[in-house]
């Protein structure tokens, strides 16, 4: 009983230090990891070997894999073409630019990472408000929010994704198949809904700004075309890989560090440029996370949740579905979704151990985690890079705001994910 | 020769009471680019710099993007306008740390220091703090070259 009490009080005051924004996440993490391995070494619940194995390796090659893409694509201004395009395209029409770069940014972070998406269209998203007379928010607000829900959509759109595919064994396919007919439902119900949020800011613009951005040259935001048409012809062939990992048999982790090794090998760039842009920190947090919940799950704790959830009664799977998605939402508006993610996949598979049946449990979990990310400011990580980037601008995106704009779009979202999951799962 | 021998004397400047509506007619007024903050006896304080007063007026993504090649009219972003508070802020809210010399400095250091800060003004000081003059990147280049043996 010690174990249980001592491992879950470290992985609690580790999620308590990390709402409290004072240190760095990543190494609020390794300190944890350090501590819950020290005591299950005193108390003897975990050894060093169990906690080097907790680690998914699968998910942390996937996630570098991508990464090392990103990098590569990043100092092409790849992404600036796409939302100079996009400006140019909506002729600075308010509503069809916000449509417009939303998508973009939306099926960008399905396919690659959300953070490095939002950093670099956003910086292009206040230059083309800015020419148009507009205020950015909106456009801001609703491509944090836009790309947090289209990311739910595959299995590389979010880390949480990346946890629950690997852990419960779903392929790139199965989240096309289970989980973007929902998201894309939820996506358009949620542009909607920003659409009217925003009714009384998008106005149109004046002649001479519409004619400025429809004099936006896109081809020059472009800086090396021949690296680009590399990059995306290996992204290209990470996506075929990963639709057919089950006829090739292999992980998608395989699938991206080969696409990788392959954009690395012909475009041949300064390799450590390309490595001080992989995010390191990241992956160390997921590694330390890894072995942080490993010393709660040696320790008995997630058993006896699962034991505890069990013995509520005879739940129906739906409302238990309901009340998972709800609860994982509630708690990653405020927290960061990926701890919540590793710490509730053992629960589930816990769950999935004694017979109950859990494939829906692994999609409410996916569901809840990304769309509650919608919730707060500090939701996800895109919410915090458009606020801080709208805080050098003279439209500051505040907590306020947020809670009066991203929350009813968090709440919304979750309300349709969880009319469509019961439709779609029972 | 020293940095007093090739500077100007006759200075404007600004005094640290001055808001930085202020300094925006100052500019106006004198056509320069440096602006020296005094106190009331005289010694120099603070800086203002002409690249900080456009950046009021200046549209928020140019310090955001790293390049608008593929921009070739600002639009609406032509008509920036600097936010009303920002002109009532006190100058002494909004200036510069001084980087400035000793009227006994040589040219040659003069010149590295503003090499090395990438400025093109240097305020002048005596050996109280009180600001004497003012040395231009042209007045203190051609002191250094005028001591090059060109053969």
């Amino acid at each position: 009983m010690t174990a249980v009490w001592i491992s879950s009080l470290i992985f609690v005051v580790c999620l308590g230090v990390i709402f409290s924004e004072k240190v760095h996440r990543t190494i609020i993490a390794l300190v944890g990891a350090v501590v819950m391995v020290a005591a299950g070494m005193i108390f003897g619940f975990y050894t060093e070997e169990q906690a080097v194995a907790t680690i998914d390796f699968n998910t942390l090659g996937l996630l570098l894999g991508m990464m090392m893409l990103v990098a590569l694509l990043e100092p092409t201004g790849f992404f600036q073409f796409l939302a100079v395009w996009v400006g140019r395209v909506s002729g600075g029409r308010p509503v069809r630019l916000l449509v417009l770069l939303g998508a973009v940014t939306t099926l960008v972070s399905m396919f690659l990472d959300n953070v490095t998406t939002v950093v670099l269209i956003a910086p292009v998203t206040i230059l083309i408000c800015e020419i148009l007379g507009y205020n950015p928010q909106p456009f801001l607000l609703s491509e944090a929010l836009l790309s947090n829900t289209g990311g739910v959509a595959t299995l590389v759109g979010d880390p949480p994704n990346i946890l629950i595919a690997s852990a419960a064994g779903f392929t790139f396919t199965d989240f096309l198949v289970y989980s973007l007919p929902i998201v894309l439902v939820t996506w358009v119900v949620t542009l909607g809904f920003l659409r009217w949020l925003f009714r009384r800011e998008l106005h149109a613009p004046g002649p001479e700004a519409a004619a400025a951005v429809l004099e936006l040259d896109p081809q020059e935001a472009i800086k090396d075309r021949k690296m680009v048409r590399r990059i995306l012809i290996a992204l290209g062939l990470a996506l075929i890989g990963f639709m057919l990992e089950e006829q090739l048999h292999v992980r998608p982790s395989f699938v991206a560090l080969a696409a990788a090794a392959l954009a690395l090998v012909w475009t041949r760039p300064d390799v450590r440029a390309v490595l001080n842009r992989v995010e390191w920190d990241i992956l160390l947090f997921f590694a330390s996370l890894f072995i942080l919940v490993g010393g709660m799950e040696a320790a008995g704790v997630l058993a006896m949740l699962s034991q505890a959830i069990l013995s509520w009664g005879h739940l129906s799977p739906a409302v238990l579905g309901l009340v998972l998605l709800w609860v994982v939402a509630g708690l990653s508006a405020v927290v960061d979704n990926v701890p919540i993610t590793i710490a509730l996949i053992p629960v589930i598979q816990g769950l999935g151990q004694s017979g109950l049946d859990v494939g829906p449990l692994w999609w409410a979990l996916a569901f809840g985690a990304g769309f509650g990310g919608n919730g707060t400011i500090i939701g996800s990580t895109a919410n915090v890079i458009v606020a801080s980037l709208s805080e050098r601008t003279r439209h500051p995106i505040t907590p306020v705001l947020w809670s009066k704009r991203g929350l009813p779009v968090m709440l919304v979202a979750c309300a349709v994910s969880s009319l469509l999951y019961v439709l779609f799962f029972f | 020769m020293k940095i007093r021998d090739c500077m100007k004397r006759q200075v404007y400047t600004l005094p640290d009471t001055a808001c930085v509506r202020d300094a925006v007619d100052f500019v106006l007024r004198y056509h320069v680019g440096m602006l020296p903050v005094v106190d009331a006896e005289g010694k120099l304080v603070g800086v203002v710099k002409l690249r900080d007063l456009l950046e009021l007026g200046m549209p928020d993504f140019v310090s955001l993007v790293e390049d608008f090649a593929f921009v070739s009219h600002f639009g609406a972003g032509e008509l920036q306008q600097p936010d009303p508070a920002d002109l009532a802020r006190p100058v002494r809210e909004v200036m510069h740390e001084p980087i400035f010399v000793e009227e006994n400095s040589s040219p040659m250091y003069a010149a590295a220091l503003l090499h090395h800060h990438a400025i093109r003004d240097l305020p002048v000081v005596n050996e109280h703090g009180v600001l004497i003059g003012l040395a231009s990147h042209v007045d203190i280049g051609c002191a250094v070259m005028r001591a090059w043996k060109l053969g």
